[in-house]
């Protein structure tokens, strides 16, 4: 099995999140203390004068509760489950998905709010924006000890989706023509365990179509075999560029081949941050790296590629991939080989790097701060897709999934039970035809 | 009817043949057919078919665009060609062309080359047969020409044991009188030789010089295939001479025992009554098809809805997200907006999912029928030892449908008995013979018989005649006139044939078996039929020859059902003998028999009782005056051309008048073996047995007993005979009103409405209590199946367990079964042996012919053919049974594995933007149906049991589920359709939910749309050869082989197609290089 944090939740006891955890985090992280309100307590009516509060409370921009959550899904569940303790206050959504930071700030310039329900990410945002001020605020809530379907608390998630936490980055590619704009983006967080053993780093996309019909097919294996570079026969609608020379590598998939760079750095000390060293090869299938990708020569890549011209998304043509490793450069370069093999379903993850365990990180990533410190190339908010970054490790049987696991148990269950009235059954009727006979 | 019709003009004018009018006879219909002697540039005019048959379809050339537009002509591969097209189109197709054309042309190459051996065989017997050599009279001289030279006019000549090339005039021939006689089995398959005869002015032509100058002209009616009807006229040497089918030689016959023969052709080649003859019978469905093409609509219903749902989806989600997801993937050139994406959508969803009603369905479908027929054609327990004549399942296509058989329509005679007619009992004189008594004077049972009747005083008496009863001998022997002149009627009045190869080794061959047996009876009582010629009759009466002269033979029909005969005997005494059915002859009886008649008639009510047929015989006298007007008016009505049939019936039915009565004979009809056990099985299998004879009342409810389809054990037996509607109707209403008294009476008090509407009424009557039987008579049944009166009937028949119709003609046995058809709503089956029963045959849902001895017309007509009628059960109860059986569980079976296989594509549609994207590789998708699943089912289709055959028929009701349709219908359908559509969630979702988060143990990520699509088609392809394992209840090694087979072929095939070698000669092609061994390490793994 494969182990990742989920998978240390989910061995563990799954003790609920108390204060004390809480506590701790906050101590380590920022050195001063806040109040905790535990959830249960939100749905009865404890809170200390919170009607006098809410009548008083007359400010724009700002909020009296704030209630931060894992996730948008679960933000609205809260709001909805807190239909008795809110009454009439004014309740806002603070989260990113399909909402822009623009109206939200519009929205709280707009009326008064007493209750604001969010996401870390954008509320972060929010406030980096001036569109919340934190002054008034009177309580702030942590869902802490709530685990979502994959049993991650708030806390734990090993995967960040930074489609929107990098909004800045995210607006400026959502028009094609700052392409080549550079824009970077760096995402701390808090590692609370070890992840021992070799660490592998995912990209994540969702609502990319890469199972689409026509997607699937524009490719041509001839040119990415190296037999023939000129054979863009399948490839449509990315066969030639404007001036009529073939596009190597052709075709859709080729042209939108994920081209963020992450780099994950950890903190060492307070101010001392590291790079924690990632392998960029064997990231693939051997058959893809073997038999399915050849470059049409090993050297003077570039002579080859004489007379196509890269693909029109492409920031650098095929032979500079790599161009630090010949045996990753080209059609060879890992990252362009696992972009090749196409994903069965609109969300999906593909290996990016893999931890080498050295110095530091010999038995894997120990728990503490880190950071992604991405370079934002990729645009998804234009296909209303997102995008993350996810760490995991492994066990000796490869990935895991919870799902298999499940549908074993539950099957079996209902096996069992159906046999043990199946056996019922046969038993009684046993006897009925017994005493039938006599 | 006695008013002859008014003649043509050009027939009533005497003299030559009437010039020749008409411009171009063979374009139009042909009204009339002149054929002139010696003349082939006369007949050369009119166009006449040559002898050349030609009974293939194709020749090289044309086979491929016939034989293409012929299999085009068959919805489903219409369905598939338009697919075909629909492929063709880029931006519509979503799966290569290969995946519909490979099976198409797989299942087109089959049929075709099925078609072509079949073609070529024909091929090879019509250049066999038209290369055959006759000896054709040309400018005097006899040349040897091949068959298909030989033209409408031409003289041949034929020798003995040929066949007839085409369909001839006789002309003369090495016997005298011009006779010859013919084999004509492969006509109608009747095995007895026939007489023909040249009319007499031209048997004179023995000579080629003499034939070489005839210049007769003969015109007959039109080419047809009435095989015993013939008219036409000789117009020679200013005379003309009327022509009857007597004077035909046809072609398809035999030549025998005839030195050698002449004729004139009349009919060649294809215009021959035996090709006339060779249509194919209208082609029969089963119930099963019936409803396979409903669900096949439904299912194309279906495949449209869910297109529509696809489309629909593609719509929106073009609009959604399609046109943001245009920076990674823009439109095609053709699409412009997303609701035309949507309508693109729609076909190539057509096309994807088309697979739910696969091509190979239909093949299957046949190979297994096929298969069924085989078993049944092979069955060594139908192989009937003494005719050596196997079971024939002469259609292929009806084998379920003997699964559900409900009614079974019987003829007796030869089907229930076995036409083996013994001469058994007879009333001479009012004296009755035949009954044998013991020494106390009782009669003695069967089986203490004692010696029978010693025929050693005549040397010409057949051995293997017995009878035992002495009395009938002493009063031969005493020279009491009346028997005399009864077996002298006896050895005179029949069609008969004798063959004398040696001195006293006399052979009869009698085309109705009891004429047979009455001649036979007849020669061991001394008056022994030694030889015919046209004009006379040889018999030795005790001893002594002597030749009669024959005058006229009033022949026999089912209209008629009487024959005479008109001798004059050596004295110059011209005598009229008759013997028919008794319902007709006493009424042609000169009043001052009537006392005779009376005890004649108590003796033919006792032989009728004991099951025997009887005939009754009565002589005329004639004087030579009122004969010779007789016979000359007799000629003129031969010579008419219309109504001739009427006229001479009109004329026979004259002079068979006020005839004396001499006797009548008993003739037993021995029951087949195994009837009576047949038919109890086939009772308690809940199978309704109706039997429909020709034969009289007593007879047929005698054999009823003797069957035990009648048992005393019977609450009653109801017997209608009115000869009005109203008293059928009273006769009915009588009968049903019994059967609701004594169901009213067993149901504790439960009380009827007094107003009950037919249907209620019938629904009443279905659970009647107590066992009824219902005989009906010929007339009665006429009335009973008027309109308005046939529900009454049927419903009343239905309610009886036993329905005995008798006296009825072969037009009433089909309406009685289409009325059972046509209400019921059950599968008829009508077994029969004779000609009477062919119309029987061919209306029930199945007909079964007995290839006995009445010739084999009903058998050509059948679709099932054996020798025994006892085989019937093993036919419905096992071989039926098993192929209703197999046929449902292949159904379901295919429907499931086919839906299973192509649902998986929909709920795919909701993950890939519904871009008609394929869940699986396309050689999957093109070798799933021919290749992967094929052969498993098919074998559980042709093998499968679900209990051994003793146990089918040790326990019959084991058989109604058939009856009831359970196995298969719309209900079992849907459950298939349902389980199918539940194996495709699982087999989709449980991937999914795998492959979402799963990644390789070496970190790679494994939702790739490969792995993926690998091991949902592995898993399917496993799970549905369990459930095949699962759905077999009979394992043969064939099972076992073929579902093994199917695996390691997909696997073999798996590897292959992902093989590195593959890849590096077609990158294009096959993709899926490496996936499989990455998706089996995975599945191994998770």
């Amino acid at each position: 099995m494969e182990k990742k944090i989920t998978d240390v939740l989910a061995k563990s006891e799954l003790k609920p999140g108390t204060p004390e955890d809480l506590q701790k985090l906050m101590k380590d992280y920022y050195s001063s203390h806040r109040s905790v309100i535990e959830l249960e307590e939100l749905k009865l009516p404890v809170c200390p004068k919170w009607v006098k509060l809410r009548k008083n409370h007359s400010e724009k921009k700002s909020v009296l509760m704030l209630i931060i959550c894992s996730s948008a899904v679960r933000a609205l569940e809260l709001i909805r489950s807190m239909t008795a303790f809110r009454g009439d206050s004014k309740v806002m959504k603070l989260f990113a998905k399909h909402i822009k930071v623009q109206e939200q700030v519009k929205l709280l310039e707009k009326r008064v709010v007493h209750l604001g329900v969010g996401t870390p990410g954008r509320i972060k945002e929010l406030i980096k924006q001036g569109g919340l001020n934190l002054n008034p605020l009177k309580f702030l809530v942590f869902d802490w000890n709530w685990r979502d379907q994959k049993l991650r608390r708030m806390m734990d998630i090993p995967e960040i989706n930074y489609t929107y936490i990098c909004e800045n980055c995210a607006k400026l590619r959502e028009n094609a023509f700052n392409f080549d704009q550079k824009c970077t983006c760096s995402i701390p967080f808090y590692l609370q365990e070890n992840m021992e053993g070799d660490v592998y780093m995912y990209y994540k996309l969702y609502g990319f179509y890469q199972n689409h019909y026509r997607y699937v097919l524009s490719r041509s294996n001839n040119q990415l075999v190296g037999k023939d570079i000129m054979d863009v026969e399948d490839c449509a609608p990315f066969k030639v560029s404007q001036n009529k020379t073939p596009i190597a590598p052709c075709g859709a998939i080729a042209n939108s081949m994920f081209n963020d760079t992450i780099i994950l750095s950890y903190t060492l000390k307070s101010s001392v941050h590291i790079q924690v060293p990632m392998l960029k090869t064997e990231l693939t299938w051997w058959t893809d790296k073997y038999v399915k990708f050849q470059n049409p020569s090993l050297i003077n890549l570039s002579d080859r590629f004489v007379g196509t011209e890269k693909p029109p998304y492409w920031q650098a043509p095929i032979y500079e991939l790599d161009t630090s490793d010949p045996g990753n450069n080209g059609f060879l370069n890992d990252d362009f080989i696992v972009w090749m093999r196409t994903a069965a379903f609109p969300t999906f993850k593909k290996l990016y790097r893999r931890l080498y365990r050295v110095q530091y990180f010999m038995d894997g990533l120990p728990a503490g701060n880190y950071s992604f410190n991405i370079s934002y190339n990729f645009p998804v908010t234009r296909i209303k897709g997102e995008k993350s970054v996810v760490l995991s490790t492994l066990t000796w049987s490869g990935g895991s999934s919870l799902f298999l696991g499940l549908a074993y148990t539950v099957t079996g269950a209902f096996l069992w039970l159906a046999s043990f009235a199946l056996m019922a059954i046969h038993i009684t009727m046993k006897r009925k035809k017994l005493s039938y006979r006599r | 009817m006695t008013v002859p019709k008014e003649m043509p003009e050009k027939w009533a004018r005497a003299g030559g043949p009437p010039s020749w009018s008409r411009k171009k006879p063979s374009w139009g219909t042909e009204e009339e057919r002149r054929a002139r002697a010696n003349d082939r540039e006369y007949n050369e005019k009119f166009q006449y078919a040559s002898n050349c048959i030609k009974t293939s379809k194709y020749n090289i050339l044309t086979f491929l665009p016939v034989n293409l537009f012929e299999q085009f002509q068959e919805v489903a591969n219409t369905y598939f060609l338009f697919l075909l097209i629909l492929q063709l189109i880029p931006q519509i197709s979503s799966l290569s062309w290969f995946t519909t054309i490979v099976p198409l042309v797989l299942v087109l190459t089959i049929t075709a080359v099925k078609d072509a051996t079949d073609d070529y065989f024909r091929h090879k017997s019509d250049n066999q047969v038209n290369n055959r050599q006759s000896q054709v009279l040309i400018n005097g001289i006899l040349q040897q020409e091949q068959w298909m030279n030989v033209c409408v006019g031409d003289i041949i000549k034929l020798e003995n044991n040929q066949f007839v090339a085409a369909d001839l005039l006789l002309l003369s021939s090495s016997e005298p009188h011009g006779l010859c006689y013919i084999e004509t089995a492969e006509l109608d398959g009747e095995t007895n030789m026939k007489v023909r005869q040249a009319i007499p002015v031209t048997s004179e032509l023995g000579d080629i010089s003499k034939l070489a100058k005839f210049d007769g002209e003969v015109i007959c009616e039109p080419p047809n295939n009435k095989l015993d009807k013939f008219s036409g006229t000789l117009y020679w040497k200013e005379n003309k001479f009327p022509l009857s089918n007597q004077n035909m030689l046809l072609r398809g016959c035999v030549l025998r025992n005839t030195e050698w023969c002449f004729g004139l052709v009349i009919f060649a080649g294809p215009d021959t009554k035996l090709m006339q003859n060779s249509g194919r019978t209208k082609f029969k469905r089963t119930s099963i098809d019936r409803l396979m093409n409903t669900l096949v609509l439904w299912i194309f219903g279906f495949l449209v809805c869910m297109g529509v749902i696809l489309a629909i989806g593609n719509a929106i989600w073009e609009h959604e997200v399609g046109t943001r997801f245009q920076v990674y993937l823009p439109w095609d050139e053709a699409v412009d907006s997303a609701f035309f994406s949507g309508f693109l959508s729609f076909w190539s969803y057509i096309i994807i999912l088309n697979t739910v009603v696969p091509i190979s369905l239909y093949v299957s479908v046949e190979v297994i029928r096929l298969g069924h027929s085989y078993f049944i054609n092979w069955d060594k327990k139908m192989f009937c030892m003494k005719k050596r004549t196997p079971a024939e399942a002469r259609t292929t296509t009806l084998n379920e449908e003997l699964g559900q058989v409900e009614y079974i329509f019987s003829d007796k005679t030869g089907t229930l008995t076995q036409n083996i007619m013994v001469f058994n009992k007879c009333s001479i004189n009012g004296r009755s013979y035949g009954d044998v008594f013991d020494v106390l004077g009782h009669k003695a049972e069967l089986g203490e018989r004692p010696e029978p009747v010693n025929f050693s005083f005549n040397p010409l008496a057949d051995k293997k005649f017995l009878f035992w009863d002495p009395s009938l001998l002493e009063a031969v022997k005493m020279g009491d006139p009346h028997t005399h002149e009864f077996f002298r009627l006896l050895s005179l009045c029949h069609t008969v044939m004798s063959e004398e190869k040696n001195e006293g080794e006399l052979y009869y061959k009698a085309q109705s078996p009891d004429e047979g047996a009455l001649v036979t009876a007849a020669r061991n009582f001394g008056f022994v039929f030694r030889s015919r010629t046209p004009k006379t009759i040889t018999v030795h009466e005790m001893g002594t020859a002597i030749t009669y002269q024959l005058l006229a033979i009033l022949d026999f029909n089912n209209i008629r059902k009487r024959m005479s005969v008109i001798v004059r005997n050596p004295e110059g005494k011209i005598r009229l003998y008759c013997k028919g059915a008794d319902t007709i002859l006493l009424d042609r009886l000169h009043h001052s028999t009537q006392e005779l008649l009376n005890t004649t008639t108590d003796h033919l009510n006792e032989y009728a009782g004991e099951g025997l047929r009887t005939l009754v015989l009565a002589y005329k006298d004639l004087d030579e005056e009122y004969y010779e007007e007789w016979a000359e008016r007799r000629l003129q009505a031969s010579l008419a051309q219309d109504s001739r049939e009427d006229r001479l019936a009109s004329i026979y039915e004259e002079v068979e008048s006020d005839m004396m009565l001499l006797g009548a004979t008993a003739i037993e009809d021995k029951l087949q073996q195994g009837v009576p056990e047949t038919i109890a099985l086939l009772t308690l299998a809940n199978i309704k047995i109706w039997v429909l004879t020709g034969d009289k009342q007593e007879t047929a409810v005698n054999i009823g007993y003797s069957c035990k389809m009648l048992t005393d054990d019977m609450t009653e037996v109801f017997i209608v005979t009115g000869h009005t509607v109203l008293e059928v109707r009273e006769e009915l209403r009588k009968a049903r009103e019994k059967m609701m008294d004594s169901s009213r009476t067993v149901g504790n008090g439960f009380t009827c409405q007094e107003k009950l509407s037919s249907s209620k009424l019938s629904s009443v009557l279905e659970a009647v209590a107590g066992e009824y039987a219902l005989v009906i008579n010929g007339h009665s049944l006429a009335h009973a199946l008027e309109a308005d009166m046939e529900l009454e009937f049927l419903e009343t028949a239905c309610a009886c367990k036993t329905v005995i119709c008798c006296r009825v003609t072969p037009l009433q046995k089909a309406q009685v079964v289409e009325l059972v058809k046509k209400y019921k709503k059950a599968v008829t089956l009508a077994i029969g042996d004779g000609a009477n029963d062919v119309s029987m045959i061919k209306t029930a849902h199945i007909g079964v012919g007995i290839s006995g001895q009445e010739g084999i017309q009903a058998v050509l007509a059948s679709d099932y053919s054996f020798s025994q009628f006892k085989f019937l059960q093993r036919l419905l109860l096992v071989h039926g049974r098993w192929s209703y059986l197999r046929m449902c569980k292949f159904l379901c079976y295919f429907f499931y594995k086919n839906f299973a296989f192509t649902m998986v594509h929909f709920w795919f549609g909701f993950f890939c933007g519904f871009s008609a994207q394929t869940v699986y590789d396309q050689y999957f998708i093109t070798l799933y149906n021919i290749v992967y699943t094929s052969l498993p089912v098919l074998a559980m289709g042709v093998f499968d049991q679900d209990v051994p055959e003793q146990r089918s028929m040790e326990y019959p009701k084991l058989y109604e589920p058939g009856q009831l349709n359970l196995l298969f219908n719309k209900r079992e359908f849907f459950i298939c359709i349902a389980q199918g559509i539940y194996t495709s969630v699982l087999m989709f979702f449980i991937p999914y939910g795998v492959f979402a988060e799963a990644t390789r143990d070496d970190g790679t990520q494994l939702a790739d749309y490969q792995s993926f699509a690998v091991t949902v088609a592995t898993s399917l392809v496993i799970v549905v050869s369990v459930q095949i394992g699962l759905d077999t209840g009979y394992w043969t090694a064939i099972n076992h082989f073929f579902i093994w087979g199917s695996l390691a072929v997909y696997f073999a095939i798996l590897f292959a197609m992902h093989s590195n070698g593959l890849f590096d000669m077609f990158p294009n092609q096959f993709r899926f290089v490496g996936t499989l061994q990455v998706a089996v390490g995975i599945s191994s793994c998770s």
